[in-house]
Parts: structure tokens; sequence; C-alpha cells
């Protein structure tokens, strides 16, 4: 569903991604993972138009989306969750979801916050909270069901777990999993908590530096002990 | 009777309410506090008197067509007094311009500037640039509104036979006289700058928390990247803040010359209760704002009364309040009244 | 122009540049090179000024009663400070080494006045940033001010004092005498904030406007530089506020407002280019001739103006400010970046 070739990019003259081609396959969980400042946020951004691209493309359904800028790109159905600042703190849940339906009518609004709202029951209990009284999990899923709103086919998720405590992370996941088998959503996770995004995953893919170093099945990346002990801490054995 | 220190405190709050609520507003969208806004409110206050002025001259006419000798023209000149329709008039161009001069200083100074990336620095002294500016053009307004005055006088004494003189100034003017109502007995202002207040809080309120466009506007003051990557305009949220905050200074401004004394750098004395009432609430909170408002009167008016009187202080140290309370705001509660956290407060004191 | 006027023109351009220079040279230490935004800046000259008209006459009148013996009377030293003052310029017309010693005297109280209001007002500078900070000093000059206007034994309150002119004894001579002075400490002040600016020390300063976590990191102690800057730079301007007081004869404490002394040094700075000392100086004077110029020139613009020539001032400062911050923000003379060991490396390594 989204190819990337080739793609070198970065932020001004700091560049970050070099010659990366990876492949997200429709309706699947695509995993990226990697240390600390190996690009994997930075391949987010630059797919949703936000860096700086030195060359390569970005096709997304035969489609070349290179050089859109982001809210073009919101409009051809891919969402971008970052890690943090992805809900209007100060909004009620009730707000935050009208504000997700903008440029809707209203009963189209009406409509997708409820069905928003099926696949996320527990917001129903917080439609007049203010957003930034929410727990950090619960906040997540905010962020989801925003995005949920405006109907997306392909959405790429920035370190959702990150500041979580594990059994939170786990049912943020959970939900993930099910933007996929419910709703036939094509997901994009990048990751530091490798081991439970693995769990998850269809396909993954390993950035070090800038630069793919692995590009296939999960189970594959996991068994490998060599990549398995420098990168993700976790070897066969222990999986 | 209302004493008049209730009177004055009342009046007082509620012209500082509506100013320190646009500053605020104002800050949540630019982060930078406006030198400019009080002397944007004396135009409100020079609205007035244009409207005054006109409404003495037509009088003049008036009476001079009706062949009224000099005792009772004069009686009739004195007996002015504003009618609902130049309050509300006023009031409405006060706003207009208000909101006008806010979006032009938004459009063509601020904004261009941020898109420069200007510092916060850099953007406070093109406010206090704006100020000035204002203060120019107040000063030529004063003075061409006199040759007009002037000119209109000779004008209908050739025609009267008489001297004429309509007894406005337009620098260091008190249109108390003409907002007296001998039915109340007292100022029309008591009663119509707090139901002013009220009922735009009322509106601004409703506006904000019931309307898609305040939840966008208060969307786009908080998280201005996310809600432009929902289809937000931000500019024009912006834009909207600006028009509403301004046109509410020049509606305070509007009815300041009813109880004290206008000249065009009046603004400059008060700028700075205005920032102390907002940062006493705290920058980024409306309802500070309305709690610095009334706080910052009552500490200037009654307290300070109560103070000076007692303590033998020389009312002329008004001015110390505003200054004190913004300084031992910023430093030791920065958030303001309405962001402390009173649990965490009371414990530490119960403590 | 005559000879007369041309040579008084000059005058009137050196003696304002004198006295901004050194105003403005300590706001460039602390706002060009450390970053400080303070807007705060007449709190220093107010100090000076304030030092001058409440210390100066009391030790005049006090060696002249001690080495004449013929002590001067008087009941109500604000009201008959004229009569005071008249007597000691007399007897100093005739004393240029008390004239001096009282000068040298008054400059030491100055600086040493400054000093401690400057320690005092950098306390604020530890906790807040920005626009905040620059908010505070603001509120904490004003305050100075207040009192300066109220408190009578400063400068005689609301009516005012005049200060001993140190100067008579140059008797025809004396403007061209006391100017000549005042830029001989200007180029003083200059000199030693240059060498002061272009050791370590202020490379320290550029560093902690830049990346203040790195600085502290690496061991210095911020709040200590903080104190230091503020504390020297207050001082300096109180230099500057005792030799205007002196020069022109009388303190009020309206004529040490913000506008003038703080307002327009930060205009100057920025103009001339922030961060270096001979950009400080191309803004002074780029400053100072003009506003002279349109002055001197008043009469004569009259005709090519539809409006009182007084406004003209803040109108055009107000727009060339604005274009200034939109279309050169970094001034004439932008700050060189600092040269490091590096290129010298390279240069050998190439050979």
């Amino acid at each position: 569903m989204l190819r990337v070739e080739n793609l070198n990019a970065g932020y001004g003259k700091l560049q970050v991604l070099h010659e990366v081609s990876l492949f997200f396959p429709e309706r699947k969980i695509s995993v990226v993972i990697g240390p600390n400042g190996s690009g994997k946020s930075t391949l987010l951004k630059t797919i949703f138009g936000l860096t700086k691209i030195y060359s390569g493309r970005i096709i997304f359904e035969n489609n070349d989306i290179t050089s859109l800028p982001p809210h073009k790109i919101a409009s051809m159905g891919i969402a971008y969750l970052p890690q943090t600042n992805n809900v209007f703190e100060n909004l009620t849940v009730e707000e935050n979801l009208r504000m997700a339906g903008y440029n809707l009518s209203k009963e189209e609004l009406e409509a997708r916050v409820a069905s928003s709202l099926e696949f996320f029951p527990q917001l129903k209990l917080y439609m007049k909270r203010k957003a930034k009284q929410l727990s950090g999990g619960e906040r997540q899923m905010l962020a989801i069901a925003m995005s949920l709103i405006r109907k997306p086919r392909l959405m790429m998720f920035d370190e959702p777990t990150a500041a979580l405590a594990p059994k939170i992370a786990h049912q943020v996941l959970r939900s993930i999993v099910k933007l996929r088998d419910e709703l036939g959503i094509t997901i994009i996770l990048v990751e530091q908590n490798a081991r439970a995004a693995l769990e998850i995953a269809d396909k993954a893919s390993l950035l070090v530096s800038g630069r793919v170093i692995f590009d296939g099945l999960p189970k594959d990346l996991l068994e490998n002990p060599e990549l398995g002990r420098m990168y993700l801490g976790v070897t066969s054995s222990q999986v | 009777m209302i004493p008049p220190i209730v009177e004055d405190t009342i009046v007082y709050s509620s012209v500082l309410i509506l100013l320190s609520l646009g500053l605020t507003l104002t800050y949540m969208t630019t982060k930078v506090p406006n030198f400019a806004h009080a002397t944007i409110s004396i135009v409100g206050s020079y609205v007035t008197l244009t409207v005054l002025v006109l409404s003495l001259i037509s009088l003049a006419r008036e009476a001079l067509i009706s062949q009224a000798d000099s005792q009772s023209f004069y009686r009739l000149i004195k007996s002015f007094s504003f009618a609902p329709l130049h309050y509300a008039l006023f009031m409405a161009l006060g706003f207009l311009l208000g909101s006008l001069i806010g979006v032009a200083q938004y459009k063509l100074v601020l904004k261009p500037l941020s898109q420069r990336g200007a510092n916060v620095v850099q953007l406070m002294i093109a406010t206090i640039a704006v100020d000035m500016f204002l203060l120019s053009m107040l000063n030529i307004y004063a003075d061409k509104l006199l040759e007009y005055v002037v000119s209109k006088a000779n004008e209908l004494s050739s025609i009267a036979g008489f001297k004429v003189n309509l007894g406005v100034q337009t620098r260091d003017f008190i249109l108390y006289s003409y907002d007296y109502s001998k039915t109340l007995g007292m100022q029309r202002l008591v009663i119509i700058a707090p139901v002013m207040a009220a009922a735009l809080l009322v509106a601004l309120s409703l506006v904000l928390y019931r309307t898609k466009l305040g939840v966008a506007l208060r969307a786009s003051i908080e998280n201005p990247s996310l809600a432009s990557t929902l289809g937000v305009n931000v500019d024009k949220m912006y834009t909207l803040a600006w028009a509403l905050s301004l046109g509410l200074a020049g509606l305070a401004g509007s009815l300041i010359p009813l109880k004290y004394l206008v000249n065009p750098s009046t603004g400059q004395l008060f700028v700075l209760s205005i920032f102390a009432a907002s940062i006493l609430g705290g920058l980024n909170s409306l309802a500070g704002a309305v709690i610095g408002g009334v706080l910052i009167a009552c500490f200037e008016i009654p307290v300070f009364n109560y103070l000076s009187s007692h303590l033998g202080i020389s009312s002329a140290y008004r001015t110390v309040i505003p200054l004190l309370a913004m300084a031992l705001t910023l430093l030791f509660i920065p958030r303001g009244v309405a962001r402390l956290n009173w649990k965490k407060l009371f414990s530490r004191v119960r403590r | 122009m005559p000879v007369e006027q041309a040579y008084s023109f000059l005058l009137s351009i050196l003696f304002y540049m004198g006295i901004y220079t050194i105003v403005v040279i300590s706001l460039n230490m602390e706002a060009g090179y450390m970053g400080l935004p303070n807007f705060g800046k007449m709190m220093g000259v107010a100090a000076g000024a304030f030092t001058t008209s409440f210390f100066t006459w009391r030790l005049a009148l006090y060696l002249h009663n001690r080495l004449t013996g013929e002590p001067i009377v008087y009941s109500d030293y604000v009201r008959e400070n004229a009569m005071i003052v008249s007597r000691i310029n007399e007897w100093l017309s005739a004393s240029p080494g008390i004239s001096l010693l009282l000068l040298l005297v008054t400059l030491i109280a100055s600086l040493a006045i400054g000093a401690v209001i400057g320690y005092i007002a950098s306390y604020p500078a530890i906790r807040l940033r920005e626009d905040y900070l620059g908010i505070t000093l603001l509120a904490m000059a004003e305050v100075i001010r207040v009192i300066g206007y109220n408190y009578k034994p400063i400068a005689g309150g609301t009516l005012g004092m005049q200060v001993p002119d140190l100067f008579r004894w140059a008797g025809q001579h004396r403007f061209s005498v006391s100017v000549l002075i005042i830029v001989a400490i200007a180029l003083i002040v200059y000199l030693v904030y240059q060498r002061m600016l272009s050791t370590p020390f202020g490379r320290v300063l550029r560093a902690i406007r830049d990346d203040e976590e790195a600085v502290s990191s690496l061991g210095r102690d911020i709040v200590a530089y903080r104190k230091r800057v503020i504390s020297a730079g207050t001082a300096t301007a109180a230099l500057a506020g005792a030799l205007y007081a002196l020069y022109t004869g009388s303190v009020i404490a309206t004529a040490y407002d913000r506008v003038t002394w703080t307002f327009w040094p930060w205009v100057m700075m920025m103009l001339g280019g922030a961060g270096n000392n001979v950009g400080v100086l191309l803004g002074v004077g780029v400053f100072v001739i003009a506003r002279t110029t349109i002055y001197t020139y008043k009469n004569m613009l009259e005709a090519y103006i539809p409006f009182n020539v007084v406004w003209l001032d803040y109108l055009l400062l107000s727009v060339t400010i604005i274009a200034i911050l939109m279309l050169r923000p970094q001034g004439i003379l932008p700050e060189k970046p600092i040269r490091t060991v590096k290129p010298l490396i390279r240069q050998n390594e190439s050979t």
C-alpha cells in the first residue's frame, strides 16, 4: 500500500535517513524498530511531509506523494499520530472528537463520532472530562479515536506506548490490532518497546543510523541472535 | 445613595475586566503582552467624544434655527445628556474601531514579524512601537477635532449673533455631566459598566464553549499545529481573537471618559494596571483575567483607600499597587491565581 | 545656518550622544551580550538623577555653610529650592575646585546607589526569563519613578528641584565645558566596556545568552554573572542620569520616563546592532542626529506636514522601529561570530 524508495531525508542540512527502501503491505501491521536516533520517527514524519526530502520517492497506492504538504497527505487517508501533543489538553473529550471532524457536516460528524466511540467505549464515560485529566493510556485512545473520525486507510503510530505502564501499553497495542482486524486499516508502528511490538507485527524492519538493516518477518528478526543482542536486548531464547 | 468609593470600584473593575480579558486573549494567541492595548481603548474614548461633539453641534444648529437667544441656547446646551441611542452608538463604534485596529496590528505587524522569526522581546518592542504610533495618531486627531469644533463654533456664532461655545475640549476632557441622570441621582455608568461587562462575559463564554467556532478558537490557541492538521484555519482564528479582544478594549474605552479624565496619553497611565490584572489572573486563563481584574480594582481602590487613610500613605502611591502585584505574582506565583493549586496551598499552610 | 546656531546644534548632538552612549553601552551588555531583556533601564538613569537631586545640593550647602561662614537659611527646601540653589551657584561659580570635587563625589555616589539598586533588581532575573523578566523590571523601574515623584526629599516631589550648577565656574563656556566633560566620560565608559567585554568575561555572557544550560553545566555560576551584569549596568546608567541632571540643572521625576530612558535606548541598540559596541555608537549617533535635526528644522517642516510637527517625532520613530524589525532586525552592524582556534590550525595544516 505504501512504498518508500531510496529515501534520503532529514532536517535542514542534517541528513537522517539514508537510502531507505521499505514496503508496507495493505491491511497489515508493519513494525519499525531500532535504537534511539535511528531515524524511526523521522521516517514517519517524512512520509507525512514534515521533513526535508533530498531524494527518493514515496508511493501511496500508485500515487507519488513525495512532495505533498501534510494536509494534502492527510486528505488522502493517511493519519500520523505523534507521541505527544496529539490531543487538545484543555478541551473535553467530546470537544476533541468534534474538532477531529472539523470539516465534516453535522450529520456525518455525529455518525463518525458514534462509530469511533463504539471502538473505544471507555471514552463514553469521559465525554465531559478535559483531555488533560485522562490517564496516558486513555489519552492515546482518544488520539486514536480522533484519528478514526477522519476514516484513515493508513495509520502511522510514533511510539504510542512510550511512558505507559506495561498493562496499559498492552491495551493500546491490542486496540491497534483491532484496527487492523475490524476496520482493515494498514498500520505502520514505530516502537522502542520492541518485544511487545514484534508480538503483534505482521512484518518487521530494523533501522540503525538511518539505514535499513533488516526487513522481513518478525520471527526472523527475533531469532537472529546477533541482531537480537545488539539492538533488541532480547534473544530468541528469551522469546 | 451609593457611596462614591463603591461606585468607583464598580466602574473601575468593570472596565478593567473587559480590558484584561482582551489582553489575556491576545497573549494566548501570540504569546506577547500587547503594550498598545490601553491606547487602543483610548481610541474608543475619542469615539465617545466625537459622538458628543457631533450631537452638540446638531443640537446647537436646531437651537439657532428656532431663533433662540443666548441664555436659552446655553441652557439647552448645558442640559444635554446622553440618550440610550448615544450609548449604543459610541459603544458599538468603539468596539468596531477597536477591533479594526486590533486586526490591523495582528495582520500588519505581529503576524509578519512572527513569520520572520522575531523573538518575544522583539515582538514586545513592536507592540510598544504600535502604541507610540497610535499615540501620535490620537494626538493629531485631538488637534483636528478641536479645529473642527472651533470652526463650527465660529460658524454658529456668526449665525447666532452671539458667541457660541460648545464647552468641549479635546484634551483633558471628562464627560461626567452628560452621563449624570437626574432621575437616578447618579451616573448611568454605574449601572451600564457592570451590566455591559457581565453581558459581554456571558456572550464570550457562550461563543467559546457552545459554538463550533469557539471550540476551534480554543483549540487553535492551545495547539495550533494540531488544529491546522485537522483543517482549522488557525490564522483566521487568531484574527478573530484579536478582533474580539481589541473590540472589547474599544468598548471599555468608550466608557472611560464618562468618569475619568482623558488625554491621548491616558493609556500610558493605566496600561500597567491591565497587565497586572492579566498577570495576577494568569496570562493563560480567561477566567483568571476576570478574577485579576476584580482583584486589582479592589486593591487599587477600597484596599488602598483603607491603607492610605490608616497608614498615612499619600494617594499618589496608588500606582504602585498594580506594579507590586505584577512583580510579586511573576516572582512567586507566575502562573497566576487561576492556576494556583489551592489544595496544595492550604495543606502547606495548615502545616 | 549661522555659526552660533550651528555650534549649539553640534553641542546638543554631542551632549545627547554622550549621555545615551553611556546608557546604551550598559544596555548592550545586559541585553545584547547577555540576553537579559532589561525593560527597566530607566531605573538606573532615574537612580543617578535622584541621587544628584537628593545629595548634591545638601553636600554643597554643607560645604558652603562650613567654608563661607554665611549659612543659607531656609524653612521649606522645596519651595525655597530656587533661592538656595542660586546662592550655592553664586558661590560655586568662583570655586572650580569645590565644583569638581562635588562632581566627583556626585558621580561616585550615583555609581554606588545605581549598583545597589541594580543588585536588588537582579533578584527577579534569577527566576524569570524573557517577557516575564522584562515586565518585572519595567514595573520596578516605574515604582522607583513613582517614589521619586511623590517623596519630596528625593527630587522635590511633583514640583521637581533644581540642582547646583557644577560647571558654572566655566562662565560663558559653561555648556562647552560640560559637554566636553560628558563626552570624555562617555569615551572612558566606552573604552572600559570594550575592554571588559573582549575578555573571556564577554564571551561567557554571550555563551549564557545562547545556551544557559551548557554554560552552567561547565561550572559557571550563572546567577553570579547576572547579579554582576545588572549591578554594573544599572550603576553605569546612573552615571548618565547624574550627568544629565547636572547638565540640565534640574530634576523632575516625570522627565525620567520609560519612553525616553528605556524604549529609546532599546531602539538605538537595535538600530546599530546588538551585541557589539561599535554598533551602539552607530545606533546612538544615527538616532540622536536624526532627532536633533528634525527638532531644529521643526519650523521648516511645518509647511510640509498637515499636522503639528510635535507629533512627527513619535510617528516617524514608531514606523522606523517596525521597519527595522521587519527588514533588518540585526541592526546596521550585526554581531560578528566569535572566532575560535580552529581556522588557525587548518591554516597551519595546509602549509
